[in-house]
């Protein structure tokens, strides 16, 4: 009897087991592997091909220079006046409340060069320089001119100079660019007369670091 | 184990301790097929370095530099040298890439390896072909999934996806043998630095 019982236990078990084993179960395995890829410098610069600044508002202002007094002959030929003005002399001549003689206008152009891309530490150099610092007047005949100097460029990011180094490139997309302003420095004393003066020139040069 | 099992079964019959053997017996040979087949041999890479991104890949001229002529400025000034306008946005910014998508396969003609993975069975303990399914994920080296970050810099990575795969038969008489490449393609747009990015591309194959 507990042979058969035995037997009865046996047999059931290798019933139980021959399905399992006939079973076509999908196995599954997975591995893992390092992957690695290199990118370049890659840098796209931004700028405008050209500018004109309006200085649109008229400059008018009366001067009072003091009183003098003349001695007149009676042939109607005056003397000499007690003042520099009225000898003929203009070094002393009072200031203008915009004074142009000896200070040269520093304007900063906001947005005009913008800078993206890769590079190694994720920076750029930014540099400009004058190709032509000198804008004459296009009036017929004129030889007035406006000299530029002290060219600077300035990345919002606590960046200004001639050159800057770590000017941040934040990647490919548009949306990130860095967008710098430009200072460039006019000198108008040689501007003798209401003109467009032009010829002046100036290059950004973006180098990825 | 036939020493060990008759032990075992001293204190009953002889008769049931035949009936155990063969019964057991049986029950192996038949319920384990797949074992005594054997399991096949599975290989994957240890590693791949995919060939580098060129500018070309982004850039119609070839050159990693570009540059945008955005036109022209017309602001005014006053005279102690103040512009109020701006040159441009950066929504403005001309377009000067043509994608900002690379891709790469894993085998040899655009990376360092002939294939990613291998499946090698024996037909004489497989005479049926496996069916074989491959999945694939990508992750970055801090767990983030479907990136390749850069070694020095967390903040900059490449968003990878596998978008293509193809498997090679190249079964002799006496195995079943295929090998396996992906495809992936690398998304830039995230990128802030040149140089090596990173991760692990987990492969998982599913055989019948």
């Amino acid at each position: 009897m507990a042979h058969k019982k035995i037997l009865s236990v046996l047999v059931l078990t290798a019933a139980l087991a021959f399905p399992l084993g006939n079973n076509a179960n999908a196995a599954q395995t997975s591995g893992s592997t390092s992957v690695s890829v290199t990118l370049p410098d890659i840098i796209i610069l931004h700028y405008i091909s050209g500018i004109t600044l309006n200085f649109t508002t008229e400059i008018t202002e009366g001067i009072n220079e003091a009183t003098t007094s003349w001695t007149v002959a009676w042939d109607g030929t005056p003397s000499e006046g007690t003042l520099e003005l009225a000898n003929g002399a203009s070094s002393n001549l009072s200031n203008a409340v915009t004074e142009l003689d000896g200070n040269p206008i520093t304007v900063n152009i906001p947005n005009v060069w913008a800078i993206r891309g890769f590079s190694s530490d994720g920076t750029a150099t930014v540099a400009i320089k004058l190709d032509d610092a000198r804008l004459d007047s296009e009036a017929t005949g004129s030889s007035a001119y406006i000299t530029m100097s002290n060219p600077q460029v300035d990345d919002n990011d606590g960046h200004v100079g001639a050159t800057i180094t770590a000017a941040p490139l934040n990647g490919i997309k548009k949306s990130t660019a860095t967008v710098g302003n430009v200072n460039l420095t006019f000198d108008l004393q040689n501007a003798v007369e209401s003109a467009t003066y032009s010829g002046g020139q100036y290059t950004i040069t973006a180098t990825a670091v | 184990m036939i020493t060990a099992l008759t032990k075992r079964f001293t204190g009953v019959s002889l008769f049931a301790y035949r009936a155990t053997f063969i019964t057991l017996l049986c029950a192996v040979l038949v319920a384990a097929p797949s074992i005594c087949e054997g399991a096949p041999k599975i290989t994957f890479r240890n590693n791949i370095t995919f060939d580098d991104m060129e500018p070309g890949e982004i850039f119609s001229s070839g050159s990693s530099g570009q540059s945008a002529d955005e036109g022209s400025f017309s602001p005014e000034v006053s005279w102690d040298g103040t512009v109020s306008e701006s040159g441009f946005e950066s929504g403005d910014l001309e377009q000067v890439y043509n994608q900002l998508t690379f891709t790469r396969w894993t085998n040899n003609t655009q990376s360092n390896r002939a294939w990613l993975w291998r499946f090698v069975w024996r037909k004489s303990e497989h005479p049926n072909p496996p069916s074989i399914s491959v999945t694939f994920t990508v992750e970055d080296q801090f767990g983030a999934s479907g990136r390749l970050t850069h070694q020095s810099d967390s903040g900059s990575w490449l968003e990878s996806t596998v978008i293509d795969t193809d498997m090679e038969d190249i079964s002799n008489n006496n195995r079943w043998r295929f090998t396996g490449t992906a495809r992936l393609e690398f998304d830039i747009s995230n990128a802030r630095r040149s140089g090596r990015y990173g991760g692990i591309l987990r492969t998982t194959l599913t055989y019948l």
